[in-house]
């Protein structure tokens, strides 16, 4: 069999659905950060449909803990880096043919021209400042952004995209505290009323010792921890602890199953293609771009904001999440950045003035939004902007969406 | 709007200090709506005061549902989150409106 007729024949029963196209899936590329429960999942979910590209970002490495779900490693990876223990299995027992990146360093430490290059971002992290983190960036270079998380039986899948659903800062309060030491200082400092506190406590006070939190696979960094611990709990009359019940207290590990992540990382590489399937849809071949149309007037194909699946009683909702217009990140008040295009206005103008400035610039035909609004071109400039607003633009004939601030001329302010 | 006494919802400490315009209580009946029941059960009517804040509507969505209080929840209003530390009368809520349930605090992966 020719190497032609192998790919063909892979890929033989997918290629049998409406509006798929595989040279259009392998023609893609997606960031997956995060290589744990959900993330594994997905790399070989999308390995097997034939992505052409996966970047793969994770600064961790394999622990015992992780083999009960990770079913991409073994007990002889333990130590090792998730990322590039991932690609050598995608490669060798899933898909030989994808294209795979790997970055075994912090999200933060990625250059953005990485996120750049992506067309879909998907995130599968556990905590909280890395999901804000790329949330941010996901807004600035207006990529699609897949979040997924998992809590023992419940799990979510959120998709955010400038224009169409609200982002991880919308009308939340700032993310909860991602340690325990810093979240109640009186704390840390006053005499422990409850046994909790002396784990605190000691915790403070082995990272004020060693300037670093404690090293769960470390046994000497639990014994050390646990001799604090227990004498605080001597001092102050409470039962004493071992090291598993400090272990689970203080490092607080989220409870995981593989039940609930195989789940949720289907519905979210599911997303993931659906995502591919639109953003690309000029793409596909006329008659399957006819069929996308009815199925979105019918709502048969749709892109859920968020996406809530239970374990204990088998239920799936969807929601459609509306941006906050006041959003620090992908509203009024959003990122700061030089790199943002700047059109000057006078507030007394009607918007249209700006529209056509675009359309001319650009050599297109736009849409505006502020948050998910659309703005009105015979609406004034300032009954619906304010000086420094970011706004959206979208190409009625691309696909491409960009975002630029508006600056009123002084002499009209 | 109807007003009512404070019957299911949390005592508001503010009333005891005499009246103003935000210790009055101002009851108005809403739907909780926790999309994890059968359909046929999701939806309860209860009576939440509106110079109260979105935490204690919270309280009120949790008794409603029994939740318990080691489930960490959120309410939905027409497509938004709403923020537990907001008024309620800040998100115009009218009565008979539908206040989804959903878990907060998700962040395994």
């Amino acid at each position: 069999m020719s190497q032609e007729d192998q790919y063909n024949s892979r890929y033989d029963r997918q290629e049998r659905l409406v509006l798929w196209d595989q040279k259009l899936i392998q023609n893609s590329s997606v960031l997956v950060v995060g290589i744990g429960g959900t993330g594994s999942e997905v790399i070989k979910n999308l390995s097997l449909l034939g992505i052409g590209k996966l970047i793969l970002v994770d600064v961790d490495t394999i622990e015992y803990s992780n083999l009960n779900r990770q079913m991409l490693f073994r007990e002889t990876d333990i130590g090792k880096n998730k990322a590039e223990v991932a690609k050598d299995r995608i490669n060798t027992m899933f898909n030989p043919q994808v294209n795979v990146e790997t970055f075994s360093i912090k999200i933060q430490d990625i250059p953005t021209e990485i996120f750049e290059k992506v067309d879909v971002i998907a995130g599968c992290v556990d905590n909280f400042l890395a999901r804000q983190y790329i949330n941010s960036l996901a807004i600035e270079l207006l990529k699609p952004y897949i979040d997924s998380a998992t809590d023992g039986y419940l799990g979510q899948v959120q998709y955010i995209q400038k224009n169409f659903s609200s982002c991880l800062a919308c009308d939340n309060p700032p993310p909860p505290d991602e340690t325990n030491i810093w979240t109640a200082p009186c704390t840390l400092i006053g005499t422990p009323r409850i046994r909790e506190h002396c784990a605190w406590k000691a915790l403070y006070s082995f990272y004020t010792k060693y300037n670093r939190e404690p090293r769960e696979n470390s046994n000497k960094d639990m014994k050390s921890l646990l001799k604090i611990v227990n004498n605080c709990t001597k001092n102050y009359r409470f039962p004493s602890y071992d090291i598993k019940e400090l272990r689970q207290l203080i490092l607080a590990h989220i409870p995981s199953i593989v039940t609930v992540n195989s789940v949720i990382s289907g519905i979210q590489s599911q997303l993931i293609i659906n995502t591919l399937l639109f953003k690309k849809r000029s793409s596909l071949k006329r008659k399957d771009q006819q069929i996308l149309k009815k199925l979105r007037e019918s709502e048969r194909f749709q892109i859920p904001s968020l996406t809530i699946y239970s374990g204990l009683t088998s239920t799936f909702s969807t929601f459609k999440l509306l941006a906050d217009p006041d959003c620090i990140v992908c509203g009024n008040k959003g990122i700061d950045s030089n790199q943002i295009p700047i059109i000057q206005v006078y507030p007394d103008n009607k918007f249209k003035e700006i529209i056509q400035e675009v359309n001319n610039k650009y050599k297109d035909e736009f849409l505006a939004f502020r948050g998910n609004k659309y703005l009105d071109e015979g609406d004034l400039i300032k009954d619906i902007l304010s000086n420094g607003d970011r706004i959206t633009f979208s190409p009625l004939s691309g696909e491409n969406d960009m975002r630029v601030k508006i600056i009123f001329k002084k002499k009209n302010i | 709007m109807i007003i009512l006494s404070k019957k299911d919802v949390i005592w508001d400490n503010s009333i005891k200090k005499g009246p103003s315009d935000s210790s009055i209580e101002k009851m108005v009946k809403v739907r909780f709506k926790d999309p994890q029941l059968p359909p046929d059960q999701n939806v309860r009517e209860k009576y939440i005061n509106m110079n109260g804040s979105v935490f204690q509507a919270i309280g009120a969505a949790r008794d409603a549902f029994n939740i318990p209080e080691v489930v960490p929840i959120a309410l939905l209003y027409k497509g938004r989150r709403m923020n537990p530390s907001n008024s309620l009368s800040s998100y115009n809520i009218e009565e008979n409106a539908m206040l989804m349930i959903v878990p907060d605090q998700i962040k395994g992966g």
